[in-house]
């Protein structure tokens, strides 16, 4: 466990707010929204370790948008589930079509999310890197820490207070820092917060 | 009406020998409802159950099946798997 913590650390981390496997045959539709950026997945969870995906990015760096597009394989690498917690390794990746600057080219994309949750406690860091011979290599790290006011039972209401930090050197904000709340109930989740300079994000996922 | 009477006293005598179980399954990593409402849906979806009931604060399962009918342990534990969680204990209780 003190390993995981210490990957967590270490990495400088799309959307990472929702694992990227989820139960088998379980079909995800997760959307990030942001001025800067928006990451849209839909996963299908074909094996309880494998999902496929198909996933749209749109980030604004200073010489304008770029756009991507891309079928993604997401794996879970290792599980850590005990009495009052769940950890969770991720691997992705993706190869696929990018638009930039009136250009059109490939690009891939790899990514890392690591997790660890109890039902009071929330710790995630996730990284993306990705590549197109249209734009600058682009690196993105998001990392969350999260705190519940109330240990929500299975058909309740959940709710999570959070503050994120998000690292991308190439898009037109750099360093974003966003309190934020999660809300649960079901299926269906919401995040809803505004960043320390004012921007808006807005995430929802569902899955069925 | 001999029939008749023996279609009562066996339908009495099935209806006497027919029990109802509870199967209390406790689940470790079972900490996020979001991410646990996988169990309900794999659990529903199997003819033998008739209720599915999710504990986080206890961190069990609770399956209620139809009278005369059961669902093996490896089955269990499978669908908590498919599920992504791992099974810690199960335990049957018949009423």
């Amino acid at each position: 466990m003190k390993y995981i913590i210490y990957l967590i650390v270490i990495l400088n981390a799309s959307v990472a707010f929702a694992h990227p496997v989820s139960f088998k045959d379980a079909t995800a539709v997760m959307t990030w929204n942001q001025s800067f950026m928006t990451d849209n997945w839909i996963t299908y969870s074909f094996h309880p370790k494998m999902a496929v995906a198909a996933r749209t990015m749109r980030l604004e760096m200073p010489e304008g948008r770029m756009d991507y597009y891309a079928p993604q394989f997401d794996f879970l690498v290792k599980r850590w589930n005990e009495t009052n917690s769940q950890a969770n390794i991720y691997i992705y990746g993706s190869y696929g079509v990018a638009h930039f600057l009136n250009q059109t080219d490939r690009a891939s994309q790899v990514g890392v999310e690591v997790d660890a949750e109890s039902r009071k406690y929330y710790i995630s860091v996730q990284y993306d890197k990705m590549w197109t011979p249209i734009g600058p290599d682009m690196d993105i790290l998001k990392a969350r820490l999260g705190i519940a006011p109330y240990e929500a039972e299975f058909n309740e209401v959940a709710s999570w207070f959070m503050i994120q930090y998000q690292r991308h050197p190439t898009l037109v904000k750099q360093h974003v820092v966003t309190p934020l709340v999660r809300i649960f109930y079901k299926s269906f989740l919401f995040e809803g917060g505004v960043s320390t300079d004012g921007d808006w994000m807005t995430n929802f996922m569902f899955h069925f | 009406m001999k029939l008749t009477m023996m279609t009562l006293i066996l339908t009495i005598a099935n209806l006497a020998f027919a029990v109802e179980k509870n199967i209390t399954v406790s689940v470790k990593g079972m900490v996020c409802a979001f991410c646990a409402q996988g169990i309900t849906k794999k659990f529903n979806s199997e003819p033998a159950v008739s209720k599915v009931d999710v504990s986080l604060e206890k961190k069990i399962v609770k399956l209620s099946l139809k009278e005369g009918q059961d669902i093996p342990d490896t089955k269990i534990e499978g669908v908590l798997k498919d599920s992504g969680f791992n099974v810690e204990k199960i335990s049957r209780d018949e009423k």
